[in-house]
C-alpha cells in the first residue's frame, strides 16, 4: 500500500535511514525485542572473554586478577586431556554430521512420497516426538534398556537364546560410540525433516506435472526435481551444522557418560565442565570455549566460501 | 540499499559495543568494592573491635539492634530429600528471623547449596558477586581454596571473641585455635564435632537371618566374612550379587585398615586426605586388590560402576537383596523402617568393626577419625563491617543452649515429647509445618556443632537408636561404641595444612574423575592382571597431577605447616 505512495523515480540516495524507520517503525519495533535478546545474551558477555587472558579469581574481580597473556592457552594446549577431548569432539561431531545429516533428507523424501495423509501426519508426529525429550530422559531410558546385565534388551535376547552374554551397548567404548550416534540420530532426525518438508512444499507443482507428462517415474522426479529443489536449504543447513563441529552438547555427553567409555566420551564440553567450572577455573573454561568458537567460525566461513564457489548462495 | 543496510548494521554493532562496554563497567563496580574490602578487611575488624566492645557486655547480653537493617546470607545444604520442606524457606528459617533477625534488625537469608555439588554452587555465587556472608564446609581444602581465591576475609579473632564469646570459648576448649590460620592470617573459626574420633553414629547392618540360615555367626574377621558371603551365594539366598558397591564419588578412599601401624607420619601427611584419592599409595593398592578379588568372586554387581552413589545399594538392601548396608543413625532411619516393611521375617545385626581384619593385609580394626572440628567457617571478603558483626552475632546466638535445643527438638508436644528422664524424644514421623529438616535441622545448626549431643553417651546413643522397627539396637549400638573407643587408638584424623596446597585446588576434581575410571578398571580386571595394571595406572595417575600434590604436601609438612599425628 505504502509503495504506491512512493514516488517511483525518487533517487535511492534520498531514502535515508530515518525514512525507513519512519515508514516501517512498527516492524523495527518488533525487531528490537530479538535484537535486545541477542545483544544482552550474546554481545554483553563479550567483555568477559578477557578472562581467558587472566588468572581470573571471581572474588577478586577483573581488576584484582592478574593478566597472564597466553599462559592459559599454552597450558591447555600442553594438556594431554585437552588433546584427547579435542580429538574426540572433532571425530564424533564429524561422524554425527556424516551419518546424521543425510538421514532427515532421506526421511523427508520418504515422507513426501506418502499419499495417505493421515498416515503421513501420524508418522511424522511419531518421528519428531523424541526431539521433545531431554537428553537426561533419553539416556536414562537407554540405560534401562541397554545395560549389559539388567537391561531389558539384553535380557530378552538372552532369553531368546540369541546371545550368551549381555552386549555392552553403553559400557564398552566401541559399542558405545555406535549406540551414542544411533540414539543421537533417532532423537534429532524427525525434527530436522520439518525444514526439508517445508522446502519441498515450496517446489512448484507444475514441475512435477510437466515431468509426469514427460513420462518421468517417481525416482526420476525425486532425483531431478525434489532434490535440486531443496539444494539451497541443504547447503544452508550444512554450513550451519559445520559451525557446530567444534561444539559439543554437554547434556548429551554427560547423561550418556560412564567411566568405562571415557576414552570416547571425554569431549570438549566435558573437559570445560570438569577442568573449568568444576574446579572453579573460569579462565580455562573461557579459553577453551573461545578457541572452540574461533574454530567454529573459521569452519563456517570456509564452508560458505566453498558453497559460493559451487554456485550456491551461501550464508554470509 | 546495500549501503543503507551496512550503515544500519554498523550502527547496531556500535550500539552493541557501547552497551556492552557499559555493561562491563556496571558489573565491575561491585567487584571493585569487593577488592577494596578484601584489602581493607585486615584492618577493619581491628578498628571495629572497640565499637563492638563499646557495646559494653560481650556475647548475647551485649547485643543491640542495628540502626539500619543488615542483611546476611547463610548457606544451608540442600540434600534434595523427599518429603522435607525447602531448606531455604521453612518454619525454622522463619523462626530464626523472628527470634534472632527481627530482634536485632538483621535480615537472615538462607541460600541453598546442593550437597553433592558444593564447589560449583559456591563458584557461581562468588563469581556472581553473591558470596554468602558465611562460607562453610567440612573439607579443609575447599575452604582453603576460597580463602586463597580471595573470597574470604581475614578474621580478627579478638573482635570475634568479643561478639561471640560462647562460640570462641568452645574453640578454645576443643583445642581448635591451631586450625584458624592459613599462612599468617586467621581465616577460619571452627564448629565443634563431638566424639570426632569415635564414629559411633554410623553403623553397618548385616542380614542375621541369612547368617543363621548358613549356620554362621556375625563375622568377626575377613576369613569368616568371605566364608559367610560364599555360603550365602551358594545357598542362593539372593538372586543378585550379595554385596553393594558403587562408583567412588568423593576422594574418600577407605584404606585406613590397610595402612601400616604405627603410621608413617610423612606418608600420612602426603596421602591421607578426603580431597584427592590416594592412588599409588600402598594401602590403596591393598584395598583395590581385595576389591578386585571380591569382584571376581561375584560379590558385586557387574554394573556397579553405573551407579554414581549408594542409592541403588540402599534400594537393593531395602528390597532384601543385599547382605549389608550402613549409614548414619537417628531416631528415624527411613531405610531400616522400609527394610522391615518389605522383609517382615528378616533379622539384622550390627556388623563387627573387626570384619576387615586379615593377618598380613589388615592387621588392626582401623577407621577414619573425623576432623577434630565440624564446619570450617569463614566470612565473605565482600561483607561489610556490620554484616560481619551480624554474622558473628548469628553464630553466637545459635550457640546458646536454648536456641540449639529448640532448633534440634522443635516444639514440645508437637515435634517432641519428654521421656521419663526428661530427655526430649523427637517424633521423626511428624510431617506438620513445624517438622524439623534433615537430621534435626543439622544443616542449620552445623555452624555450631556437627551433631546433636544430649547428656551422657548412653543418652546420646538412646537418642540415635532407630525407633519404630521390630528390633531394638540400643545394646548393639552401645557395644559398637565401646568397640570403637577401644579401636580409636588406630584411628587418625587427616592432616590439616595451614598453607594452601595449590596443586590440590588445580587437580583434585580431575584426579577424582580419573580415579573413578581407574578404580573400576582395577576392580574389574582379572586378578592375575592386577599388579601390572596397577603399576601402569598409578604411574599415569601420578603424572596427571597427583605427584605434584604429594610433593607440595610433603614440602608443607617438612616446613612445619601441617598438623602432626596425635601421640597414641
Amino acid at each position: 500500500m505504502k509503495d504506491q505512495e512512493m514516488k517511483p523515480i525518487a533517487p535511492p540516495r534520498k531514502q535515508g535511514f530515518l525514512h525507513f524507520i519512519k515508514r516501517d517503525w512498527q516492524l523495527y519495533l518488533l525487531v528490537l525485542v530479538p535484537l535486545a535478546f541477542v545483544i544482552i545474551f550474546k554481545y554483553a558477555a563479550y567483555p568477559g572473554l578477557r578472562m581467558a587472558f587472566m588468572d581470573f579469581k571471581p572474588a577478586k574481580g577483573y581488576d584484582g586478577s592478574e593478566w597472564v597473556n597466553f599462559e592459559i592457552f599454552q597450558k591447555i594446549f600442553k594438556d594431554a586431556d585437552f588433546l584427547r577431548a579435542f580429538k574426540n569432539s572433532i571425530i564424533f561431531n564429524l561422524l554425527d554430521l556424516f551419518v546424521g545429516f543425510p538421514v532427515p533428507i532421506i526421511l523427508a523424501l520418504m515422507l513426501n512420497e506418502l499419499r495417505y495423509r493421515r498416515f503421513k501426519k501420524v508418522t511424522q508426529t511419531i518421528l519428531y516426538l523424541p526431539h521433545f525429550l531431554s537428553w537426561v530422559i533419553v539416556a536414562s531410558v537407554a540405560y534401562t534398556l541397554f545395560k549389559p546385565e539388567s537391561g531389558l534388551v539384553n535380557i530378552l535376547m538372552q532369553n531368546a537364546g540369541l546371545i550368551d552374554k549381555g552386549i555392552p551397548f553403553l559400557t564398552e567404548k566401541w559399542h558405545w560410540a555406535a549406540s551414542y550416534l544411533a540414539i543421537g540420530i533417532w532423537q534429532t532426525m524427525g525434527w530436522s525433516t520439518i525444514i526439508y518438508l517445508a522446502a519441498i512444499t515450496g517446489i512448484s507443482a507444475e514441475l512435477y506435472e510437466a515431468a509426469t507428462v514427460d513420462g518421468a517415474n517417481r525416482w526420476r522426479k525425486m532425483w531431478n526435481i525434489t532434490l535440486p529443489g531443496i539444494k539451497g536449504t541443504t547447503v544452508t543447513l550444512l554450513i550451519m551444522n559445520l559451525g557446530r563441529v567444534m561444539g559439543s552438547n554437554f547434556e548429551r555427553l554427560d547423561s550418556f557418560g560412564n567411566v568405562q567409555v571415557k576414552d570416547f566420551q571425554y569431549q570438549l564440553a566435558i573437559y570445560i565442565f570438569e577442568k573449568g567450572l568444576g574446579s572453579g577455573n573460569f579462565s580455562k573454561a573461557t579459553a577453551v570455549n573461545l578457541f572452540q568458537s574461533l574454530i567454529g567460525l573459521m569452519l563456517v566461513i570456509m564452508a560458505d566460501r566453498l558453497a559460493k564457489r559451487l554456485g550456491e548462495e551461501g550464508l554470509i | 540499499m546495500k549501503k543503507e543496510l551496512r550503515k544500519i548494521l554498523a550502527l547496531v554493532l556500535m550500539c552493541a559495543l557501547v552497551v556492552t562496554a557499559f555493561a562491563g563497567c556496571k558489573k565491575e563496580d561491585p567487584v571493585d568494592t569487593t577488592t577494596e574490602t578484601t584489602e581493607g578487611n585486615t584492618t577493619e575488624p581491628t578498628e571495629a573491635a572497640p565499637t563492638a566492645a563499646a557495646v559494653a557486655v560481650a556475647g548475647v547480653e551485649g547485643f543491640t539492634p542495628f540502626a539500619e537493617t543488615v542483611e546476611i546470607t547463610v548457606p544451608v545444604y540442600d540434600r534434595s530429600k523427599e518429603g522435607y520442606p525447602a531448606v531455604d524457606d521453612n518454619y525454622w528459617t522463619k523462626w530464626v528471623q523472628e527470634n534472632f533477625g527481627d530482634k536485632y534488625n538483621i535480615k537472615v537469608t538462607y541460600v541453598a547449596i546442593p550437597r553433592n555439588d558444593v564447589m560449583t554452587k559456591y563458584s557461581m555465587l562468588i563469581a556472581a558477586g553473591d558470596t554468602p556472608t558465611i562460607l562453610m564446609e567440612y573439607d579443609y581444602p575447599k575452604v582453603a581454596q576460597w580463602a586463597n581465591d580471595g573470597a574470604m576475609a581475614t578474621i580478627d579473632l579478638e573482635a570475634f571473641a568479643q561478639v561471640a564469646p560462647t562460640y570462641y570459648q568452645k574453640m578454645v576448649d576443643n583445642n581448635q585455635l591451631q586450625y584458624t590460620k592459613l599462612g599468617d592470617d586467621d581465616y577460619f573459626v571452627l564448629s565443634e564435632r563431638p566424639y570426632y574420633n569415635v564414629t559411633y553414629t554410623h553403623a553397618t547392618f548385616v542380614r542375621k537371618d541369612w547368617l543363621d540360615a548358613v549356620g554362621m555367626g556375625v563375622p568377626t574377621n575377613y576369613a569368616e566374612y568371605t566364608a559367610a558371603i560364599d555360603a550365602i551365594k551358594a545357598a542362593g539366598l539372593t538372586d543378585q550379587a550379595p554385596v553393594g558397591l558403587w562408583l567412588p564419588n568423593t576422594g574418600y578412599v577407605a584404606n585406613f585398615g590397610f595402612r601400616d601401624f604405627p603410621v608413617n607420619e610423612e606418608e600420612w601427611a602426603m596421602n591421607s586426605s578426603l580431597g584427592t584419592p590416594s592412588l599409588s599409595w600402598e594401602p590403596t593398592k591393598k584395598l583395590l586388590k581385595r576389591q578386585n578379588a571380591e569382584y571376581n568372586k561375584g560379590y558385586f554387581s557387574t554394573e556397579y560402576d553405573l551407579t554414581p552413589d549408594d542409592s541403588q545399594t540402599k534400594t537393593d538392601f531395602i528390597n532384601g537383596k543385599l547382605y549389608a548396608y550402613g549409614n548414619y543413625m537417628s531416631a528415624n532411619v527411613d531405610w531400616l523402617t522400609a527394610f522391615y516393611e518389605n522383609n517382615p521375617e528378616a533379622e539384622l545385626a550390627i556388623a563387627n568393626i573387626t570384619t576387615a581384619v586379615e593377618p598380613g593385609v589388615v592387621e588392626v580394626p582401623s577407621y577414619r577419625a573425623d576432623n577434630p572440628f565440624g564446619m570450617i567457617v569463614g566470612f565473605s571478603s565482600a561483607a561489610t563491617e556490620e554484616q560481619l558483626k551480624a554474622a558473628w552475632m548469628y553464630m553466637e546466638w545459635m550457640s546458646q543452649e536454648e536456641t540449639l535445643f529448640t532448633m534440634e527438638n522443635g516444639v514440645e508436644g508437637v515435634t517432641y515429647t519428654k521421656n521419663e528422664n526428661g530427655l526430649p524424644i523427637v517424633d521423626a514421623a511428624y510431617r506438620g509445618e513445624e517438622m524439623l529438616n534433615h537430621n534435626n535441622n543439622i544443616d542449620m545448626t552445623c555452624v555450631v556443632h556437627a551433631s546433636k549431643v544430649t547428656g551422657s553417651i548412653e543418652d546420646s546413643i538412646k537418642l540415635i537408636t532407630p525407633q519404630g522397627i521390630p528390633q531394638d539396637f540400643y545394646d548393639q549400638l552401645l557395644q559398637n561404641y565401646k568397640n570403637l573407643v577401644e579401636a580409636s587408638q588406630y584411628a587418625y584424623s587427616d592432616p590439616v595444612f595451614s598453607v594452601t596446597i595449590n596443586s590440590e585446588s588445580e587437580y583434585s576434581a580431575t584426579l577424582l574423575s580419573i580415579y573413578q575410571e581407574y578404580s573400576v578398571q582395577l576392580t574389574k580386571c582379572k586378578p592375575e592382571e592386577f599388579d601390572a595394571l596397577y603399576d601402569e595406572l598409578s604411574k599415569k595417575y601420578l603424572e596427571a597431577g597427583y605427584q605434584e600434590i604429594i610433593d607440595e604436601r610433603l614440602a608443607a609438612y617438612q616446613a612445619g605447616s601441617s598438623t602432626k599425628l596425635p601421640v597414641k
